[in-house]
This record gives structure tokens, C-alpha cells and sequence, in this order.
């Protein structure tokens, strides 16, 4: 059954769940450790867990670059785990032909979202001299989410080159159009 | 992949370099800002889809060879030019591939994508 759905020229399908859960666990996990942070910016807890770098947690959460928008950052980024742990639950194993559009809005949340990371994590060292343990566990979590999640966007705009090739309407397709899906492999 | 992970290791090193030989805040940053690049392309990379995110590695660690010239002011920068070395000579090395992914993201811009023929 699972070989029905795999990618032309490809050795695996990237939207098994097999694939997917592994995202959404550590999604789930960047989702608790970020809305702990964001539950101290919100002063709804006192005090936050920091083992190596003394009070570098504290004076991150409580710098100007976490206060640039009207939300603590830690709560956008819960946010942020929050869509990549629902688009990626959302389809069945033959989503990257099925519903292209959830594929690539999964590949936007997850790829933004480690970006973002890593330039906080640079900003934490050069503008506020200080380090931040869950940020960086964070940031981890964010990069490694990556690579898994691009194998299966590259398998749907792939399937989106295909049905261009074809002659029939990328847009349709990218919206999951069923007869589309049953025509072009 | 063993390429890539010494890279993870080598980028942590860069990012601990300036506390262990004291540098200034200028030459400091240079490391604060390529450290996790060369992880995140590193860890990138470790995923055979995406193996040509370890060409990045060699922009950001000449960064790193220039800037710590630019900043470097009497400093001792050979551990970075030692750090930066290794990144270049870790990004080059190949591995053989055994996925296919119909052709990789290069397809996404060929005129006769591998997953669209036969």
C-alpha cells in the first residue's frame, strides 16, 4: 500500500507517518520549553530553570529584543511549534500529491521558524552578552526539524513541475484537486 | 555524515573560542555569528536531501578567516583559522548518496526533471 504513494524516482515516501510523527514529537517538545519561557515573560511563573549560564535565561526573556513585538517571543514561537506540530498532522500518507498546499505551508512554518532560532541565538551572545540553555535547546529543535520537513516540500513541488509539465493547472493542483491527483503520478 | 557532525563539533568550538582565548568583543562576534551558522548548515546537511547545505559552510567559515584578520588586532586568531580550515575541508568531503529524490531540488529548475521521465 505504502509503495503505491512513493515519489517518482524516489526511494521512499517522505509523507509516511513514520516520516511525520518524529516532527511532530519534537515540535510538541519545542511547544512546552517555548510556552514555560513565554509563562516567565508573562510573569505567570517567577523564576525559569537555568543550569549553565547563571542569570543569562533571566536577562534574554527580559531584554528589548524579546519585547520587539507586542507578544513575548517566546509565546510567537510556541506559536510557531504549535502550526508546525498541526500542519504536520494534518493528511494522509499521500499528501505531498493529494493536499500539496498543507505540504508546503508545514515546509514555510518549520523553515521560517529555525531561521528565526538561529538569529536569536546569535543576537543572544552579541547584543545582550549572555546565554540562554532553553533557547538554545530551542534553536536545536528548530534546525533539526529542517531537513525532514524539506524532503517531503520538494516531493510535492515536484509533483507541482509535473502536472505544469502536463498541461494542467498548477494551481488546481496545488489545492488538491482529486482528478489531477489520479492522472499525473 | 561524520563529516557533518565533526563540523557540529567544530562550531560549537568556534562559538566557546572567544571565552577560552579571551578575545575582544569585535573578534568575538565574528564567532558568536558563524558558531551557529556552521551548526545549522551542519546539521542541514546531515540529511542527504539537503547535503548541498554543507557548501554554505565554506562562505561562512571564509567569514570567519576574513573577519578575524579584519578584527584580529594582535589577538591570537590561529585557533579560528585552524576552526575555519577544518569547516572547508569537512564541507568538501562527499558522500556517497543512496537516495534518489527524483532528482533533488536541481530538478525543480531542469528542463527534463529525472521524476518526470519514463
Amino acid at each position: 500500500m505504502q509503495q503505491r504513494y512513493i515519489p517518482p524516482a524516489w526511494n521512499y515516501n517522505p509523507s509516511t507517518w513514520g516520516q511525520r510523527l518524529p516532527l511532530v514529537f519534537i515540535a510538541l517538545a519545542g511547544m512546552f520549553i517555548a510556552l514555560y519561557m513565554g509563562a516567565y515573560q508573562l510573569r505567570i511563573i517567577d523564576d525559569v530553570w537555568e543550569p549553565f549560564f547563571g542569570d543569562g535565561t533571566k536577562r534574554i526573556l527580559n531584554s528589548s529584543i524579546s519585547k520587539i513585538l507586542p507578544i513575548p517571543d517566546a509565546i510567537l514561537g510556541a506559536f510557531g511549534y504549535f502550526a508546525d506540530v498541526v500542519t504536520g498532522v494534518i493528511g494522509k500518507t499521500s499528501r505531498w500529491k493529494t493536499m500539496p498546499w498543507m505540504v508546503i505551508v508545514f515546509g514555510l512554518a518549520v523553515g521560517p521558524l529555525g531561521l528565526v532560532s538561529i538569529l536569536l541565538v546569535i543576537s543572544q551572545p552579541v547584543f545582550i552578552n549572555a546565554w540562554c540553555s532553553l533557547c538554545l535547546l530551542t534553536a536545536v529543535i528548530s534546525v533539526v526539524m529542517i531537513s525532514p520537513a524539506m524532503d517531503e516540500m520538494l516531493a510535492s513541488l515536484q509533483y507541482l513541475q509535473r502536472v505544469k509539465r502536463n498541461g494542467h493547472s498548477v494551481w488546481k493542483a496545488f489545492w488538491g484537486n482529486k482528478e489531477i491527483a489520479n492522472k499525473i503520478d | 555524515m561524520w563529516a557533518q557532525i565533526v563540523s557540529i563539533l567544530v562550531g560549537l568550538f568556534i562559538m566557546i573560542t572567544p571565552g577560552l582565548f579571551e578575545y575582544d568583543k569585535a573578534l568575538s562576534n565574528q564567532n558568536f555569528i558563524t558558531g551557529p551558522l556552521i551548526i545549522t548548515f551542519a546539521i542541514t546537511a546531515i540529511w542527504e536531501v539537503n547535503r548541498n547545505a554543507r557548501w554554505l559552510n565554506i562562505l561562512v567559515a571564509t567569514w570567519l578567516i576574513i573577519f578575524s584578520v579584519i578584527y584580529g588586532n594582535g589577538q591570537d586568531i590561529y585557533p579560528n583559522f585552524l576552526s575555519a580550515s577544518m569547516v572547508i575541508i569537512l564541507a568538501i568531503i562527499k558522500r556517497k548518496g543512496k537516495g534518489m529524490y527524483g532528482g533533488g531540488w536541481r530538478s525543480l529548475f531542469q528542463k527534463n526533471p529525472p521524476h518526470a521521465e519514463g
